[in-house]
């Protein structure tokens, strides 16, 4: 029964008092959450620390909880903050060079030489990829890869990713298709 | 390659993808065990099922305005009230101390004066009462002064020593054979302890006399003479008579006493200012010079500098 509810009804349930329906929430939830938060920081260690810090919030926030948005962008959005602070308090504010704010520069994607991505068939190889990719996730500028991420972990549309990440809608397609241009130059070799 | 796939509401609204990167990606994630760990879950569900567990505090109503003021609005009155307090208290204080001394003086000028009653004769003889403090006071002094003689007869009856008595028991004073200095308008400071000391010179008859009230009034009936030579006959005053000018001359300074106990600085400067218009001096100088020590830390006005 709670596996088909949605987020919203079950954080809802929990604020009410059903501490079962934050299960279901919390493990909905927890791989996209951590593993978003691992490429971000690229430590584990902080990354757990960031994660509990997140869940607590969303623990403490319960008795507040109205549904204004999707829970899934509530939770990035706490994640978003919790990430800002601790590139502040690391002294590694997250530089917004890069990408244009207009959308009629020369799109980045088309400077790419454009042969498709050559997936390989075999498992050895797919693995390979997969980690060739992650390297180039976590080599990305912070803003570029925090939009990708959330692209990738989540299904939120381009608004609601501007939404989080407080910029506009055309910053945040720019801060994509930089992110999404740099990873298919990375991966020149496999195409 | 790539499929720049429009997902939603047509190309300008859409977030750009690339459909291979992304199925790389998800692969990738799918394969990748790797999450938070276990004990980490554990303490988090733990937590969230505690904070569920707790008994949720009730919302509490806004407090209306007066409630909220209510806590600074007491401190504030109860600051004031002690301020105001502490002042009064200051006030009385200082009212308390002030006629100490000046009672002893008054004291002491009256032994001074007694010692000498021909001293004390030749000014209200020669006319020139006009310049002594009582006759500076006002109006209501005069009052006082018959309250104070009332009362003085009054001690007398009690005593059982007629004054007419009394005067003709005691040898005539001297009268205006020795002309002195008229009496000190402001005394010399005395010490301030309130107590006399028991060490006070022997020789003054009337030294208990600020110690004890009464005694000094009826010590006021038997002057010592000062000077032992007889009177020049002629201008000795009819022994009855003497005893009773004495007599009212006492009354008089009892009421001075009390208002020059109860004088403020202002009130006393203005008496030294009076003495400086007479050009009495000396005088006045040695009155400044008594205020000062009384009260070293009373601005004093310019003219009086």
């Amino acid at each position: 029964m709670d596996v088909e509810r949605s987020d919203e009804a079950l954080m809802l349930a929990y604020r009410d008092g059903d501490a079962r329906a934050f299960e279901f929430l919390y493990q909905r939830h927890r791989s996209r959450l951590y593993r978003w938060l691992t490429h971000q920081c690229g430590s584990a260690g902080i990354a757990e620390e960031l994660y509990q810090d997140i869940w607590l919030k969303v623990i403490n926030a319960r008795d507040g909880y109205q549904v204004s948005a999707r829970f899934t962008t509530w939770l990035f959005r706490i994640a978003h903050n919790r990430l800002v602070d601790h590139w502040r308090a690391s002294g590694r504010a997250p530089s917004a060079v890069g990408p244009p704010d207009d959308d009629d520069a020369d799109d980045p994607l088309d400077l790419v030489a454009g042969s498709p991505l050559d997936e390989p068939h075999n498992e050895f190889e797919r693995k390979r990829l997969g980690a060739a990719l992650i390297r180039q996730i976590e080599a990305l500028p912070a803003v570029q890869r925090e939009t990708f991420l959330l692209a990738q972990e989540t299904d939120m549309t381009l608004e609601e990713i501007a939404s989080i990440t407080g910029v506009n809608r055309e910053t945040a397609k720019s801060r994509m298709r930089y992110a999404l241009a740099k990873l298919r130059d990375g991966l020149r070799d496999w195409q | 390659m790539t499929t720049r796939d429009p997902r939603r509401n047509g190309e300008a609204h859409a977030l750009p993808r690339d459909e291979a990167l992304s199925r790389v990606y998800r692969e990738q994630a799918d394969g990748d065990r790797a999450g938070p760990p276990a004990a980490l879950d554990a303490r988090l569900l733990a937590a969230a099922r505690e904070a569920v567990a707790a008994p949720r505090r009730p919302a509490r109503a806004p407090l209306p305005w007066w409630r909220r003021l209510m806590v600074p609005v007491s401190l504030a009155a109860v600051l004031l009230v002690s301020a105001t307090l502490t002042l009064m208290v200051h006030d009385e204080q200082q009212k308390l101390k002030a006629p100490a001394p000046v009672l002893r003086q008054e004291s002491a000028e009256r032994d001074q004066s007694r010692s000498t009653p021909a001293v004390r004769d030749a000014p209200a003889a020669s006319g020139s009462s006009n310049q002594t403090p009582a006759a500076i006071a006002p109006q209501p002094k005069a009052r006082a002064a018959k309250r104070a003689d009332e009362s003085t007869r009054e001690l007398r009856r009690l005593e059982g020593v007629p004054a007419a008595d009394k005067a003709a028991a005691k040898p005539a004073p001297a009268g205006q054979a020795v002309p002195g200095p008229a009496p000190d308008a402001f005394p010399a400071e005395a010490p301030a302890s309130p107590a006399r000391p028991a060490a006070a010179p022997a020789t003054d008859a009337a030294s208990g006399a600020a110690a004890a009230p009464g005694a000094a009034v009826g010590r006021t009936l038997t002057p010592a003479p000062a000077v032992a030579t007889p009177p020049p006959s002629g201008v000795a005053p009819e022994p009855a008579m003497r005893s009773r000018d004495a007599a009212e001359r006492e009354s008089e300074q009892k009421p001075r006493l009390e208002q020059k106990a109860a004088r403020s600085p202002e009130a006393w400067l203005e008496e030294i200012r009076e003495l400086k218009r007479a050009g009495r001096d000396p005088e006045w100088r040695e009155a400044l010079e008594r205020f000062r020590a009384r009260y070293p830390d009373y601005p004093l006005p310019e003219d009086l500098r």
